[in-house]
């Protein structure tokens, strides 16, 4: 019984050394150079847009990749390696998010290469680990049947010299090909209520759309000095981003973020065509909604101690009553334990 | 002394609560207490003192659990910890993993899978320690009677094992055996489970020579009634709990098959429950006890689930979210309820005297 107490308090004091914040420092928009992994998740089957983000370094899951570029991630409670919610989508009227999703509602998984098709992922997010220079893309498929399933809606950005490769080479004729590109929206790294896109010395650096095949034309992005309060959502004029811009917007958005994950909303559905879209962009980016206030979350050390302090008082009482009514030890040589050789003694009287 | 069939509804009712939440504190409250009711109302009968070994058979579970999660599949988390080295497979398996990155968000679930199967296990436990199932057959309805035999017989397994294994330790050590190398298949295991089935067929012996085997004859048409209603409702139930958990066909075809497949099993129970000629000599009685103990089962289970339903972040915790485990107050005070059995239930006289009339008053 001692031990059982023991190793119980063992474990319980080692995972207390496991209660790590969330880490930060993502940047909107596809990655720019060759390291990092650009992570496009499309929240189209809830009437949202596509949002872009670049996780650094190199991560080592997909799962690490999702939150690295800054998304909230939920696994299912009973099977945490099944990818249930980003950004808190779907929500709890959709699914509880207990077991894992079903094959008529779920996130689907793809990789692809800067500039190449997407691929359907035959691993899952916790399976396989992210090259950097490659593009993961989330999106939501509903409905059942070969033809439910869908790539992201947007392009794969265009490649960069130095990337890495997925190693997985599919057929375009057997996946699903991309759409025309959208207007992406980068994700958002700014905390709910400051002006939003502190960042930006290159107003359409952070604001890069897929461009596929499409020249970089547009002027160049202004001094890495000039604050813009939001980046222009454009659809068809690009920007190929100079490096050294988007590493100033790099400094700067991690200097505004807070370190907690913050949530840009779902409903950011920009418009397709709109060159002027400052305003449009600003209202959809500065609705910001803090996903995790439903959730009763973890609560803190003090909570723990007085949680713990309840169970162990209680398992307590239940080793002081067993001592004192039992003080007689179940030994071999106890009294009862002689005695009880007889038929009637051992359980086995059918006649109770 | 309870009636047996209280303390089983306790014991389900918090095996219910412990099925439905994969917080950390709160199952380990759940255990606590049904630790503490077991040590405060059961008996000193050799079948009544196995409950360690559920405490062990839970420490196993979960070890287990969290080896195969890390053997399998860990990387889902952001907080790492080692990486195992990745054994190839071939393409075609690609999504099975073995090996790889361990994260502790992964290791932290496994652990709160095994612990609830584990408190679930210890909950039976303590039914089987609580209950006396002997007296638990005399309390089956006559339509039960030759299933609850059969399931009696089988229950008594588990005890009869703990009980021959502690005869065996004695004559070992009584003889000097302890200490010296031992071989744990031929000194341990064999007298063991030999012991264990020569009593079983002991018992089994009694029973039949009191009668319990016997059935008396009835009509064909009533033998061939009892087949058809029993077998059709099984059916109607096979299909009625299919329906209802398929998305598609939906309570529409499941509600019907549900009733009718019980009330054809019903009918089938009660005409079988003529065959069976047995009497009830001073049944145990069933009054207000029994029933405070088995609702305060009934209220920690529901309870349980309507906060799961409420709250299920808390109750339900995310994976991905690690933080200081806690878990809601009115959670906690909703589990303290089942402790209540402990002051509820008649107390039990606190001897160390052999098992035997003496200690079932």
């Amino acid at each position: 019984m001692r031990t059982v107490i023991a190793v119980a308090g063992v474990l319980a004091g080692s995972l207390g050394v496991l209660f790590a914040a969330p880490q930060a420092g993502a940047a909107p928009g596809p990655c720019p150079g060759a390291s990092g992994v650009t992570v496009v998740v499309d929240f189209g089957a809830f009437g949202g847009g596509v949002e872009v983000g670049c996780a650094p370094g190199d991560p080592s899951t997909g799962y690490a990749a999702l939150v690295g570029a800054d998304f909230d991630v939920q696994g299912a409670s009973r099977s945490p390696s099944f990818l249930c919610r980003i950004d808190g989508q779907p929500d709890e009227s959709l699914d509880l998010c207990i077991m894992p999703p079903p094959a008529t509602a779920y996130w689907s998984y793809w990789i692809a290469d800067r500039g190449k098709d997407w691929c359907y992922s035959s691993a899952g997010m916790s399976g396989r680990d992210p090259q950097p220079g490659t593009v993961e893309g989330w999106s939501f498929v509903r409905g059942s049947g070969a033809g439910g399933t869908a790539a992201p809606r947007s392009s794969t950005f265009t490649p960069v010299a130095g990337g890495g490769s997925t190693g997985v080479d599919c057929d375009a004729a057997t996946t699903a090909t991309t759409a025309a590109p959208r207007a992406t929206v980068p994700r958002s790294s700014v905390a709910p209520g400051t002006t939003p896109r502190q960042a930006a010395p290159a107003p359409a650096g952070p604001g890069v759309d897929p461009g596929t095949g499409v020249a970089p034309g547009g002027g160049q992005p202004a001094a890495p000095g000039a604050t813009t309060t939001t980046p222009t959502v454009t659809s068809q004029t690009t920007t190929a981003p100079s490096t050294s811009a988007v590493a100033g917007a790099d400094t700067t958005t991690s200097s505004t973020e807070p370190t907690d994950g913050e949530h840009s909303s779902d409903g950011t559905a920009p418009d397709g065509d709109d060159g002027d879209s400052e305003g449009d962009s600003e209202e959809a980016l500065s609705t910001v909604t803090l996903a995790d206030s439903g959730r009763s979350g973890p609560g803190g050390p003090l909570g723990t101690a007085l949680a713990l302090g309840t169970v162990a008082a209680v398992a307590a009482g239940a080793v002081v009553v067993n001592r004192r009514r039992f003080r007689v030890s179940a030994d071999a040589l106890s009294i009862e334990g002689v005695s009880g050789d007889g038929v009637s003694g051992d359980g086995i009287d059918p006649t109770g | 002394m309870l009636h047996p069939g209280a303390w089983w509804i306790w014991a389900l009712g918090m095996a219910t609560a412990a099925s439905r939440t994969t917080n950390l504190v709160l199952l380990a409250l759940i255990l606590a207490v049904v630790a503490l009711v077991v040590a405060a109302r059961r008996g000193s009968a050799p079948w009544a003192r196995g409950f360690k070994y559920y405490l062990y058979l839970a420490l196993i579970i979960i070890a287990v659990r969290v080896v195969f999660r890390v053997l399998l599949d860990a990387g889902a988390g952001t907080t790492e910890l080692f990486t195992l080295p990745e054994l190839p497979l071939p393409e075609a398996a690609a999504g099975i993993r073995i090996g790889g990155l361990v994260t502790a968000e992964a290791v932290v679930s496994a652990v709160r899978e095994g612990l609830r199967l584990a408190t679930l296990i210890i909950c039976i436990g303590a039914a089987n320690v609580l209950a006396n199932p002997k007296r638990l057959l005399a309390s089956v309805p006559p339509a039960l009677h030759e299933v609850a035999v059969a399931v009696t017989v089988a229950l008594s397994v588990a005890p009869q094992l703990v009980v021959s294994a502690q005869r065996v330790n004695r004559a070992r050590r009584l003889r000097g055996d302890v200490g010296r190398r031992t071989h744990v298949l031929r000194d341990i295991v064999v007298p063991v489970a030999t012991d264990a089935l020569d009593r079983s067929l002991m018992l089994a012996a009694a029973m039949d020579s009191r009668g319990h085997g016997r059935a008396r004859a009835v009509s064909v048409a009533t033998n061939r009634a009892i087949t058809l209603s029993v077998v059709v409702g099984l059916g109607c139930l096979c299909v009625g709990t299919y329906a209802s958990l398929d998305a598609t066909l939906g309570w529409a075809l499941a509600a019907p098959m549900l009733g009718a497949g019980l009330a054809l099993s019903g009918v089938g129970l009660v005409l079988s429950g003529r065959r069976v000629d047995i009497t009830r000599y001073r049944p145990d009685p069933w009054s207000w006890p029994e029933t405070a103990v088995a609702t305060c089962g009934v209220l920690v289970a529901g309870a349980v689930f309507w906060l799961a339903g409420n709250d299920p972040a808390a109750i339900n915790p995310s994976p991905s979210q690690l933080g200081w485990p806690t878990a809601p107050a009115i959670a906690m005070c909703a589990v303290l309820l089942g402790a209540l059995p402990a002051v509820l239930a008649p107390r039990l006289p606190e001897t160390a005297l052999p098992a035997g009339r003496l200690a079932h008053p």
